[in-house]
């Protein structure tokens, strides 16, 4: 019933490939703004998979290396405003992870522009599905992720 | 999902409403709903009309009991949105809150795919990805603790009274805790208050009187028998969270701790000393605040024959007041509005909302007494009148000759037998005096001292001028469950909104406390003992202060040696503590690593075929 149809290393890129984005969404901030950005009919690839967590501070840099690994060519953490953090400080908890988690990617041969944290608001859905809009063509450009499904860990 | 096929499963149940016509036409329910149903991977998918709308806890209750479901994963509207009304209903139908996943196929896939079988494909990877979550949902329902019923009220005015009375009634013990020698606060000393200008909280008021059905009295609260009061009293510490405060209270008699559920702060406001305005001449006897103004219209009412109301529904002879330098009565009498309000230099910046209110009824109420021909005057920025009814007010002083003068007074001089007002009015093109035999001071509110340490203590951030705020706009939730924060002590208000405050508390604290145990409504962190090493690291990432080291027996070992242990009153299932745990020995229920790889494994791998 489902195939892992992915574009594999060597072969060549469909035409009609669009790249997976995981994106790990603050249900306070980001899950909201992706609401508005969906009620709004605001468009962005369907590769893109919301995942709802509680404060972007919660997620674990491994979750993104998972995601990774398991076939996402993106991930995006998104979550609110600096000094809006529902749980007041999870955003910062998340911005400093992610600047560790930069260097280890690029250790581990990922490109880190492969991923991506941004503040987006409840109430912005426009910023929303621009960010996996550009993300979307950032990763085009990119390619498929060539890590998809190797064993590294 | 071929990789889940060896793990062990619950029977899924996904529910896909059909919101609207718009989404049905964007997403083929049908299709998709015969694309999931599969007994083989224990996914039964249902398309169900009832399912929008009242019906829907009924249809819910209905198909799980025809398929004997164990989870359920609903494909529709955000779980922002409309999650509680799903667990809601999939708890009524015996599922447990943990094993229910509402996947926003409404708002986050139907109208973003260009064409349908890209919707199709997206809506399949989000709801499979759910069904592969949910499996590991918690089965425990929701977590209740024990709740202490009792309530700490600290503030006696008409807020704290109202909130205590209301609180006792409910079969609550309340605590009630003054800092002052006397219940009711600042709305004792006013002579008459707005609307009917005619009441105050005592009860001795003359006059027949509609207001004081709406405002507590003092010997109400002190008869009540389940409401205790302690003046001179006031918090030196509180600790804890919902259902369980321990609260320790410097009385006159020496410290005393008791326990309470809940906690409401009517600690009110003071009113802005002038002292520091000398231009105004603060010092001099005819220069006076409202509030002392008060005092003499009601020492005016009382010498004029008051107590010839006892026989209800009498009027007061008017007896004009005098004023205190020299005891003549007063020709004229000028009201200066905004001391010590929406000023960058004295005060606060802010409006005291219920000042124009007052001075324009204290302006009447002198036109009333005064002899014919006294002069009433209110220098004013702004006439703001927040309240119903406050029109026919104006007009009615306006009507009876009270001269309302916009600008702004720059100072105010002693000048022989009288005082000259000197500044600017925004008819006149040249600076402007006038001359006052009595001058009043419409004085604004500030924060009750000490506000700002009490916030401290409980937890509850203040605004710029001190104030508490326990209410988070941004987020729509209690800055710190369990205590609430009423009357003036929010910001300035008029008695009828204290008053219903403490209404509103109190009827809040009942709902969360009626029951012996409270029900946690987020889940709460949950330490694997086995796992935690006891470092601190989920300590030090707490925000709020939920997480401490005990010494514990470990379950291993059998040895005692440091854990974490997780406050569940305080805990607010962030997940900041999970992320910190070296040894993975913390989780979120619902949010657990095993759920959280379930659902990225399908998220970035599961690339069903189109169609």
């Amino acid at each position: 019933m489902s195939t892992k149809g992915k574009a594999g290393k060597g072969e060549g890129i469909a035409k009609e490939w669009r790249p997976r984005i995981v994106g790990f969404l603050c249900t306070w901030c980001s899950y909201t703004g992706a609401d508005l950005a969906g009620v709004s009919r605001l468009q962005y690839t369907p590769e893109f998979i919301p995942i709802r967590v509680m404060c972007s501070g919660a997620v674990d840099p491994a979750y993104v290396i998972k995601a990774l690994l398991e076939g996402a060519d993106g991930v995006l953490v998104g979550g609110c405003h600096p000094g809006d953090c529902h749980y007041l400080t999870g955003n910062y908890k998340a911005r400093r992870r992610f600047a560790v988690l930069g260097e280890l990617l690029e250790g581990m041969g990922i490109d880190p522009r492969r991923v991506r944290l941004e503040w987006i608001s409840a109430s912005e859905g426009g910023k929303f599905a621009q960010t996996v809009r550009d993300m979307e063509r950032q990763l085009i450009e990119l390619g498929p992720n060539p890590l998809a499904k190797e064993e590294l860990l | 999902m071929p990789g889940l096929k060896r793990r062990e499963r619950l029977l899924k149940l996904v529910l896909l409403p059909p919101c609207d016509d718009a989404f049905k036409a964007a997403v083929d329910l049908g299709e998709l709903a015969r694309q999931l149903d599969s007994p083989d991977e224990a996914t039964i998918a249902v398309v169900d009309d009832r399912l929008c709308g009242p019906g829907m806890d009924a249809a819910v209750a209905e198909h799980v009991k025809r398929t004997r479901a164990e989870a359920i994963v609903v494909g529709g509207p955000s779980p922002r949105t409309h999650g509680e009304a799903w667990r809601r209903a999939a708890s009524g139908a015996g599922i447990p809150a943990g094993r229910v996943e509402v996947v926003p196929l409404w708002t986050q896939c139907a109208h973003l795919a260009a064409t349908p079988a890209a919707a199709l494909r997206r809506a399949r990877i989000m709801l499979e990805a759910a069904m592969a979550r949910v499996d590991l949902g918690p089965e425990a329902s929701a977590r209740t603790v024990e709740a202490s019923q009792s309530v700490l009220v600290i503030g006696g005015g008409v807020a704290g009274m109202q909130a205590a009375v209301d609180l006792g009634d409910l079969g609550h013990r309340v605590f009630l805790v003054e800092r002052s020698d006397a219940l009711g606060g600042r709305t004792v000393a006013l002579s008459r208050t707005f609307p009917t200008q005619e009441c105050k909280p005592d009860g001795c008021c003359p006059e027949s009187c509609r207001d004081c059905i709406f405002t507590p009295k003092p010997d109400i609260v002190l008869s009540h028998p389940r409401v205790e009061v302690m003046l001179g009293t006031e918090p030196s510490s509180i600790e804890g969270g919902i259902g369980g405060y321990r609260a320790t209270l410097r009385t006159p008699k020496g410290d005393r701790t008791i326990e309470v559920g809940a906690v409401v702060v009517a600690t009110g406001t003071v009113l802005f000393d002038p002292a520091e305005m000398a231009e105004l001449s603060p010092g001099h006897p005819d220069v006076v605040t409202t509030l002392e103004l008060e005092r003499m219209l009601d020492a005016a009412k009382r010498a004029g024959g008051g107590s010839g109301g006892s026989g209800g529904g009498g009027s007061v002879t008017a007896t004009p007041l005098t004023r205190p330098s020299d005891g003549r009565v007063p020709r004229s009498v000028h009201f200066l509005q905004c001391v010590g309000s929406r000023d960058a230099h004295h005060g606060t910046r802010e409006c005291s909302i219920v000042c124009c209110t007052y001075a324009v009824g204290q302006a009447l109420e002198l036109k009333r007494t005064m002899p014919p021909g006294t002069e009433v005057a209110i220098h004013y920025m702004d006439m703001r009148g927040p309240y119903r009814g406050f029109e026919r007010l104006y007009q009615e002083a306006q009507e009876a000759g009270v001269l309302f003068l916009r600008g702004r007074v720059a100072q105010v001089e002693p000048f022989h037998d009288h005082l000259v007002i000197e500044g600017e009015e925004t008819h006149a093109d040249e600076p402007t005096s006038w001359d006052a035999d009595l001058v009043v001071l419409t004085v604004g509110q500030l924060p009750a001292p000490g506000s700002v340490a009490l916030g401290g203590m409980l937890g509850v951030p203040v605004d710029e001028d001190g104030h508490l705020m326990e209410y988070n706009a941004h987020w729509g939730v209690l800055e710190r469950r369990g205590v609430y924060v009423v009357g003036c002590a929010a910001g300035p208000r008029g008695i009828r909104y204290s008053v219903r405050d403490g209404r509103e508390a109190a009827l809040a604290i009942h709902v969360a406390l009626r029951h012996a145990r409270l029900e946690l409504g987020e889940g709460v962190a949950e330490v694997d003992e086995g796992r935690c090493t006891g470092c601190g690291q989920c300590m030090e990432a707490c925000e709020y202060d939920a997480i401490d080291l005990e010494a514990r027996t470990d379950p291993r070992t059998g040895r005692r040696r440091q854990l974490a242990v997780v406050d569940e009153r305080l805990c607010r299932a962030c997940g900041g503590c999970v992320t910190a745990c070296p040894s993975t020995a913390i989780s979120i229920p619902g949010f657990s690593d095993g759920q959280m790889v379930r659902q990225i494994e399908v998220s970035a791998g599961e690339r069903p075929r189109e169609g």
